[in-house]
């Protein structure tokens, strides 16, 4: 599910398919934080469609570490299947990878280049048990946990898999990623800012729509501004062959044209609720005919 | 602080003026007005500049993040006559303003003319007038910047008035011929002063003007258009004749990155109002920057020609302007990328905050968005692995 990118991804993904992956890409341009909801919608996709027995709620920066499981992931599900476990989702812990100055910036392939990780978090993110009986199934926000309007559910954690997660890559695709994050959250309205779900992007958007300057000539901050003593070197399997599509990284430029797109794509949506409400463009020109007065 | 909303349409004044020539007011009252944007680099050079030509200036800033109304407020406390008012619309409504601070100085500020300014734009004597009037008075030297130094600088008040009041009392407007002034890699950047910093002018002047509007009139029949270029008087576009001793130097590319923001900006916010404002061609000018950059943001960022000012293909001469306002105090050097960063980010919150707030004012809406934002689209399907 592509949420509306303007920096390639799709062109990559396209070349992807072409290259016979077995891919489904969908484009949803919704421009305000509705994650849970389109998370649903995937997960009863990939029952309905693909006829999925498992399905994993995998963000693009989280990649699948399963050197622990013999056989790896597949055989880890199989079994669960054979044995019936009753589990309607399996809770597999994040492991943050940390971006370092040791790491080879002419290496593409991220998991590769970053090779360095914390210890596991508490942060887990759902396999879930797919299969017509489930299709009631509803992906909470984050894929981090399921619920059903009816009866309850019944996960447990694994230790047998981990995530690794590779959130921040370069300095400029966190600071994109963080204005981007808290601005979705703001579309949203007062219901999505309380619910708290995009907190963690409040303090570093603000301080960088304030103190910019501060930021940007911070060499740690626009560095490797996780790096600390202590962070184990434990790169995991990278399963994907070489990258074909994967052009040199232009951070800083990238960081623009998803910023650009974002504001582009909101101010679309903007104009259309005006278009399409007529209602709304009054009260929005009632709200744009006041003024304060300052002095 | 306090809300306020311009007053409805006086009915006692509607329908006052039966032919078409505008009322006329006794005392020559000029009264400013400006909608500004994030010009913290420009706007305390602007206020003061005016201030000797002006009785008032009413400035109604569009939601500036930078410190564009700190420092009209450290003005005012310096005892010039300002009213700032703030209007955080993120979309285009630029006539609706226009308008609105029309009426504003027609009505509270008793306007015998009011003087529609940008913040980039400064109001100088052409050199044709100057010159006549050295060649009149004995003034030694031949440089028209000096018509302050001559005369004062309340002999640009006069200047303005004079050529105010010798339009015909039919005409509803005046207008002011505009020309271009260019940031050059010649300019002492250490110079804060945009009117004394940026030296170059292009040669021949703009087919764009700018317009100086009578006050008094019945706020029901006039409409000021979209850039100040013309007003709409009883139904009818309007220009005005020309004040032939006066124009503007327009200061619109001071820095790149601030031409680039400005263009960005301009261009969403056209898009933010819908489709019949893009229809209109509002985003003209503006769109092209935003299409570049969203494609390969390099194509502006890495052009050596609009990033360092090279101005190619441009017949530029060297004439600066006089700068009539006192020293600036509070204007001070902003770090570009920075400063480029702080005003997007302020722009994309404001947005988002209009959104939100939005939804937030109609449940039935927000329904409605939430049911159109499910909408998805199948870019590509391949078969299963193993198919």
């Amino acid at each position: 599910m592509d949420n509306g990118s303007h920096d390639g991804t799709l062109q990559i993904l396209a070349a992807l398919k072409e290259e016979g992956l077995p891919i489904s890409v969908y484009l949803n341009r919704c421009v305000s934080f509705n994650e849970a909801n389109h998370l649903t919608h995937m997960y009863r996709q990939a029952i309905l469609l693909h006829g999925a027995t498992w399905v994993l709620c995998l963000d693009v920066d989280e990649f699948v570490d399963d050197r622990a499981v013999a056989g790896g992931l597949r055989k880890l599900l199989s079994d669960m299947d054979k044995a019936e476990t009753g589990l309607d989702a399996i809770k597999v812990s994040m492991v943050e990878y940390v971006a370092t100055r040791e790491d080879d910036p002419a290496e593409g392939v991220v998991p590769l280049r970053i090779k360095r990780r914390q210890e596991p978090t508490r942060n887990c993110k759902v396999m879930v048990c797919g299969g017509s009986a489930n299709i009631d199934m509803e992906i909470l926000d984050g894929g981090h946990g399921i619920r059903r309007p009816t009866r309850g559910t019944r996960t447990q954690p694994t230790e047998a898999v981990f995530l690794a997660h590779y959130a921040e890559r370069s300095a400029f695709q966190y600071l994109a990623k963080v204005i981007r994050g808290w601005n979705k959250a703001l579309a949203g309205g007062s219901g999505v800012t309380s619910s708290g779900a995009s907190n963690h992007y409040r303090a570093p958007y603000e301080a960088l729509r304030d103190r910019p300057a501060n930021l940007l000539r911070n060499q740690q901050y626009m560095g490797f501004k996780n790096e600390q003593p202590g962070l184990a070197i434990d790169p995991i399997d990278y399963k994907g062959g070489p990258l074909r599509h994967t052009s040199p990284q232009d951070e800083a430029m990238r960081a623009v044209r998803s910023i650009l797109g974002t504001v582009q794509e909101l101010a679309l949506r903007h104009g259309a609720i005006l278009d399409g409400f007529p209602a709304v463009r009054a009260q929005v020109e009632e709200w744009d005919s006041m003024y304060t007065k300052i002095c | 602080m306090s809300r306020i909303r311009p007053k409805p349409p006086n009915p006692s004044k509607i329908g006052d003026h039966e032919t078409d020539e505008p009322p006329s007011r006794e005392s020559t009252r000029l009264v400013a007005v400006s909608r500004v944007y994030n010009e913290e680099d420009v706007i305390e050079a602007f206020v003061r500049h005016h201030a000797p030509m002006v009785t008032h200036h009413i400035i109604l800033d569009n939601g500036s993040v930078d410190r564009t109304i700190p420092i009209l407020r450290l003005l005012a406390r310096e005892g010039y006559p300002l009213t700032v008012l703030e209007n955080r619309s993120v979309s285009f409504s630029q006539e609706e303003h226009n308008t609105m601070l029309y009426r504003l100085a027609a009505d509270e500020h008793n306007a015998a003319w009011v003087v529609f300014l940008d913040a980039d734009e400064f109001i100088f004597p052409t050199p044709a007038s100057v010159r006549l009037r050295q060649e009149h008075q004995g003034f030694p030297g031949d440089h028209f910047t000096a018509f302050g130094q001559k005369h004062g600088v309340g002999a640009m008040e006069r200047l303005l008035r004079k050529q105010l009041e010798a339009l015909p009392p039919e005409a509803v407007c005046g207008r002011i011929q505009m020309v271009n002034f260019a940031a050059t890699q010649a300019d002492d950047q250490s110079d804060v002063l945009a009117p004394r910093r940026i030296v170059y002018r292009d040669d021949e002047p703009l087919n764009v003007y700018k317009c100086f509007v009578r006050g008094g009139i019945d706020a029901g029949s006039i409409k000021i258009e979209a850039g100040n270029h013309a007003v709409r008087y009883r139904g009818r576009l309007r220009e005005g004749p020309l004040l032939l001793e006066l124009m503007l130097a327009h200061y619109h590319t001071r820095a790149p990155l601030r031409r680039l923001v400005g263009a960005l900006i301009g261009s969403l916010k056209v898009v933010a109002a819908g489709g019949a404002e893009l229809e209109r061609g509002r985003s003209g000018h503006y769109a092209s920057f935003l299409e570049k950059m969203m494609r390969n943001p390099r194509l502006l960022l890495d052009d050596d020609d609009f990033m360092l000012n090279r101005n190619l293909g441009r017949d530029l001469v060297r004439e600066p302007i006089e700068y009539y306002g006192l020293p600036l105090r509070y204007t001070t050097a902003n770090d570009g990328i920075s400063w480029a960063l702080h005003i997007m980010c302020g722009y994309v919150e404001a947005l988002a905050r209009s959104h939100g707030e939005i939804l937030d004012a109609d449940p039935s809406l927000r329904a409605q968005v939430a049911a159109r934002s499910q909408l998805v689209t199948m870019l590509i399907e391949t078969m299963d692995a193993g198919d």
